[in-house]
């Protein structure tokens, strides 16, 4: 549309004066609003108009002014009376059928609005809450696992010193002390042996883990050669275990040493750790 | 300036909105005079003028919320209002059978100024204007304005076809704005 040849039309000035149909005054009201140079212009045909009118004006007499303002009270004392049903503007709508339906759907669409704002941060509320309960469950769960792993731990060495207990305070059985070799000092491990029927436990060991690929080796000195009563690693077995029972021939002393894994048929000497005689 | 007419009206629209007495006081005040005017004009019956005015407040009561300020001036629907009250009086059967004690005249409806008070200056400035702008823009306007006459019966009463009408409206208001120094 071109604005200057609309303007020029003349059409704004039958506008204002209110000469077009209804239809026109539609498609002049719609291009107001879009077109800024034109409600500017219609702006000023209507000032134009409103001061010639204003040539016009006359004072009407003084005590109009009362009865005026008086009538106006009265209409706003009747509209204030029914304030809590109806405010003036309510009221001015209820006389008019059709604006009432749209008057009830906005206050459903706020109350839909204000409820589903309401059951939205409800939710939120909740399924925080839900995450954290969650969340402190999660806790609680992993907690009561490290619980029961350290008293599975605590539970195997209490079975364990209860055995080792019991081999102590069993009379058949002879306990032998094997010390660290000067290498290894620090070290120490005991055997319990019976020399009626020359079973074998290692009751305990400090030794510490092997390298990998590597494993202990127990061995009794008999009629001074070494036999090997079998294979252990501290962190797969527990400690006391019965270990491989001792043929014929004198026991003068057990032995632990590092040795590959699978075993060795004879000891590495240089790779002895404890060693104790058994008197 | 502008701006600060439009920012004073709007808050008076929004305190007529409110139905407080103060603003219907002041909306008396500033646009009274014109409204009656303009009935006057329109009815050159100065007791039926009177009975209009107020009526046409308390429509202005009751249909304040349907006025829109996007769509023109306070004033421009201020007078529509009692332009619409005014026609819908005069075109009802009651008035018709009065009309015949009172005629439509220009020269009834200004004696009609006689019984009430008009300051000078817009005497002096309705003057001025009534001088510059032609006889012939002055009728347009007059019968679309005050008598709310439509294009073809404006058309019929000057004898002249639709289109002339329309053109005549145009140069009619450009002039009467030049005169009014209305940018």
């Amino acid at each position: 549309m071109d604005t200057h040849n609309y303007i020029s039309s003349g059409i704004l000035e039958n506008y204002v004066l209110g000469l077009l149909s209804e239809n026109e005054n539609g498609a002049v009201e719609r291009v107001i609003q879009q077109n800024k140079e034109v409600a500017s212009y219609v702006n000023s045909l209507e000032q134009t108009l409103a001061a010639y009118g204003q040539l016009h004006a006359v004072q009407p007499p003084a005590e109009l002014k009362s009865k005026v303002l008086d009538q106006i009270r009265t209409l706003q004392s009747d509209a204030d009376n029914q304030k809590p049903y109806n405010t003036p503007v309510e009221k001015q709508l209820n006389n008019n059928a059709r604006p009432k339906p749209i008057k009830i759907w906005r206050a459903l669409a706020i109350a839909g609005i204000v409820v589903l704002l309401v059951s939205l941060s409800f939710n939120i509320y909740l399924s925080t809450r839900q995450f954290k309960t969650q969340q402190q469950a999660q806790d609680i769960a992993r907690q009561n696992k490290v619980l029961l792993n350290k008293n599975e731990a605590v539970q195997q060495k209490l079975t364990q010193a209860e055995k080792q207990v019991a081999l102590m305070y069993r009379s058949d059985l002879q306990a032998v002390v094997m010390k660290g070799v000067p290498q290894h000092a620090t070290f120490n491990a005991t055997v319990f042996w019976n020399a009626d029927n020359r079973t074998v436990y290692l009751g305990n060991s400090d030794l510490p883990v092997v390298p990998t690929g590597k494993v202990y080796q127990l061995w009794a000195i008999v009629d001074g050669k070494p036999v090997s009563l079998g294979l252990f690693s501290p962190e797969k077995n527990s400690l006391p275990v019965q270990m491989t029972t001792i043929q014929s021939g004198k026991v003068q002393a057990f032995a632990i040493t590092l040795e590959q894994s699978g075993g060795s048929p004879t000891p590495t000497m240089d790779q002895m750790y404890v060693m104790g005689a058994t008197s | 300036m502008i701006n600060e007419t439009l920012n004073n009206e709007k808050d008076l629209v929004l305190a007529l909105k409110k139905g407080e007495e103060a603003a219907y006081s002041y909306l008396y005040d500033q646009y009274g005079a014109a409204l009656y005017g303009h009935i006057l004009k329109m009815t050159s019956n100065q007791e039926l003028s009177k009975d209009l005015l107020q009526e046409v407040f308390i429509k202005v009561f009751q249909k304040i919320n349907q006025y829109d300020e996007q769509k023109g001036l306070l004033y421009t629907w201020l007078i529509r209002v009692a332009h619409n009250t005014t026609l819908d009086k005069i075109k009802s059967s009651h008035f018709q059978n009065n009309l015949q004690t009172f005629s439509l005249d220009e020269k009834r409806s200004d004696s009609g100024n006689q019984g009430s008070v008009t300051t000078n200056i817009d005497h002096i400035g309705m003057e001025k204007v009534l001088t510059s702008l032609d006889n012939k823009y002055k009728q347009v306007i007059d019968l679309a304005y005050f008598h709310g006459l439509t294009q073809n019966e404006i058309a019929e009463q000057l004898g002249e076809p639709v289109g002339t009408i329309k053109t005549k409206v145009r140069k009619a208001l450009i002039q009467l704005r030049k005169i009014l120094n209305i940018v």
